[in-house]
């Protein structure tokens, strides 16, 4: 089987299938006593689930952490719940509806109150309702923490809310049936160093657990129970990556410089706070993202400001002297939050997302901006803000700082004083209007992805239109170039961390558009820093003008191919 | 029955933390133990759905009845733990 190789490296393992099987409603009633029964098997089973996470969770990561499965255990144990679902039963409803009712009042009653912690404590009951009924129909969600062996997850596409609670030890790859190019499971594979191929039509009706899974993350090809000669071919494969990351780490110390001797920035993208240590390891001379996202994925109660300033204070001391460009929460689209249940839109992707999220929700942005500037004092923090479309985001975004830092020293705490404040370029309006922009921002820095799929009209996830969503598309060259001279006119920087930094054909372009800074997945450092030292940037600017006039996406692709054929 | 009125000095009312302190402190008694808020709304206090549902702020004051054999011991331990900001 064969489908789109997204994520570099090839493994061996055995599969896990996880599949979101919804639950089934409106079942027949099979008498009071087997509901009953069947209603307290389940709640008493769930409890003892929650109650050994709370004790995991104690013990591994926090006591903060913990209360989530805590406050799960006594909603479990409610006489409030548990009285009503038993009176639902009596008259005639199955224990899964029973549920249902009883446990959606509740929801609605709490996000209909004013507070904030009140409607997230909604999304508390709506996953208990869930654990519950899912305990009653037999269905389970992928348990990785126990698995023992090198295991390759299966699934349609998961979900960030799922994929951010898994345990990830023993996790050898990833093969989806769903997903594109960029969608949240190959970025995450990528950053994880996980060998990941997606599209892979036909997988989850092939595959049962526990069979044996080659996985090539390069072509994107799967074996199911391969051939011996296929395991041993992975084998040598796998044994060769080793000693090429082995070599890799070596290079991480040498500078980042083009042939001609011009320094360039190479930075990391990171997403946690143990991914810092992997783009140090790797040789990084900076942060150029942090997705602070994924403080926000994992629980089911918003991270609170002692917990980011933690983890910002965290990466920040670990990084020292070298900047880390941090942004602000960058949810909506495709990264739902369990503890921030938004609407349902029909175009999430032009929709509340990001910094618009923020402006309607302006406490939670408080909380993070809190929580950055107290960390600031630890080391070159600079802050950015994602989805800005207008100047008045920007302005309006830059107060929230400003606000929170006189909050924060009326209030004796420390804060830097100087922390450049920048934003993304990955709107076609901003990018169009960078020089206005950059009379305001410190900095820039260009998410091709997003910048691509908005310029192009192509949903970045849509396996179906994968053809049309490509960077090289002239309309997006001449974007980026827009973007940094926009910057450079105003004598600020701009850098990249989208996935085309780190593009082997993308380099020389970039580079002779004058790029600042290039930010990619840790494990990609070593390799992109090699190609840069083969490159002159002079001699780039000439492919990069022509690649802008190109026609096509193909001709701008086959301009930058011939190019490297000759280097 | 045993009655006493006690102030919220928890910073977030009773909310989070301090609600589950709450419900798992009531919960240790046998007798019925009940908050009433403005009055009126009566709230189980053992039962942490209620609790929040019944959205209790920092600085508000609510009235612990609590009724069985051991409401004396239950109302003087609750209204100490209250007082004291339910662990927050």
């Amino acid at each position: 089987m064969k489908g789109i190789g997204v994520s570099r490296g090839v493994c061996l393992g055995k599969a896990l299938v996880y599949s979101e099987i919804p639950v089934k409603l409106n079942r027949p009633f099979k008498g009071k006593e087997t509901e009953e029964a069947d209603f307290e098997k389940a709640r008493l089973e769930v409890l003892e689930k929650n109650q050994n996470l709370a004790r995991k969770t104690k013990r591994g990561i926090g006591r903060e952490e913990a209360a989530i499965f805590e406050a799960h255990c006594s909603i479990l144990q409610d006489e409030e719940m548990i009285v009503p679902i038993r009176g639902e039963i009596s008259l005639g409803a199955s224990a899964v509806d029973a549920v249902e009712k009883v446990m959606n009042q509740y929801m609605e009653l709490f996000a209909a109150m004013d507070s904030e912690y009140m409607k997230q404590r909604a999304s508390d009951i709506q996953d208990i309702k869930m654990q519950l009924q899912r305990q009653m129909q037999g269905i389970s969600l992928p348990d990785t923490g126990s698995l023992q062996e090198p295991t390759v997850l299966i699934g349609e596409d998961i979900p960030p809310s799922v994929t951010a609670g898994l345990d990830f030890r023993h996790i050898v790859g990833l093969v989806m049936e769903g997903g594109g190019k960029t969608s949240h499971t190959a970025i995450l594979a990528r950053t994880m160093e996980l060998p990941a191929a997606v599209g892979v039509k036909g997988i989850l009706e092939n595959v049962k657990n526990g069979m044996r899974i080659a996985l090539d993350g390069n072509s994107g090809e799967v074996f199911p129970e391969p051939e011996k000669k296929v395991t041993e071919r992975f084998r040598k494969e796998i044994e060769k990556e080793k000693q090429e990351r082995k070599r890799r780490a070596e290079r991480a110390n040498l500078p980042c410089v083009t042939k001609e001797g011009k320094r360039v920035q190479l930075f990391g993208n990171i997403g946690n706070v143990q991914d810092a240590q992997k783009a140090l390891q790797y040789g990084a001379g900076g942060i150029g993202l942090f997705r602070s996202e994924f403080l926000y994925l994992t629980g089911e109660f918003l991270p609170t400001e002692e917990q980011q300033y933690q983890a910002y204070a965290s990466v920040l001391r670990s990084m020292k002297e070298k900047p880390v460009i941090v942004r602000t929460l960058d949810i909506g689209g495709d990264k739902e939050v369990p503890a921030l249940p938004m609407k349902k839109e029909q175009n999430p992707f032009l929709g509340n997302r990001a910094i618009r999220l923020c402006r309607k929700e302006k406490e939670v942005f408080k909380t993070q901006l809190r929580a950055l500037l107290r960390a600031s004092v630890y080391g070159e923090l600079q802050i950015m803000f994602p989805m800005i479309s207008s100047v008045e985001e920007l302005r309006w975004a830059k107060g929230m700082a400003e606000e929170c830092r006189r909050e924060l020293e009326k209030e004796g705490k420390e804060v830097k004083e100087k922390i450049p404040m920048g934003m993304m370029i990955e709107i076609p309006s901003a990018a169009v209007m960078a020089e206005t922009f950059a009379k305001e921002a410190d900095f820039f820095s260009i998410g091709t992805n997003d910048l691509t799929q908005y310029t192009l009209a192509a949903d970045r996830g849509n396996e179906e239109i994968a053809d049309l969503y490509t960077y090289f598309h002239p309309a997006v060259l001449k974007l980026i170039q827009l973007a940094i001279e926009g910057a450079h006119k105003n004598g600020k920087p701009c850098g990249m961390c989208g996935e085309a930094a780190g593009d082997k054909k993308m380099i020389p372009i970039l580079l002779g558009l004058g790029l600042d800074e290039f930010s990619v997945s840790p494990g990609g450092i070593g390799e992109v820093k090699e190609w840069i030292g083969r490159l002159s940037a002079r001699e780039c600017r000439e492919i990069a003008l022509e690649a802008i006039k190109a026609e096509s996406a193909e001709k701008a692709e086959q301009l930058a191919e011939i190019f490297w054929e000759k280097q | 029955m045993t009655k006493t009125k006690v102030k919220v000095v928890s910073k977030s009312g009773l909310h989070a933390r301090p609600a589950d302190t709450l419900t798992k402190l009531a919960s240790k008694f046998q007798s019925k133990v009940e908050l009433i808020c403005d009055e009126t709304r009566i709230v189980n206090a053992k039962s942490i759905l209620s609790v929040l549902a019944a959205g209790i702020d920092c600085g508000m004051e609510v009235e612990l009845v609590c009724d069985g054999e051991d409401e004396k011991e239950a109302c003087r331990e609750l209204v100490k733990a209250i007082e004291a900001g339910l662990g927050e």
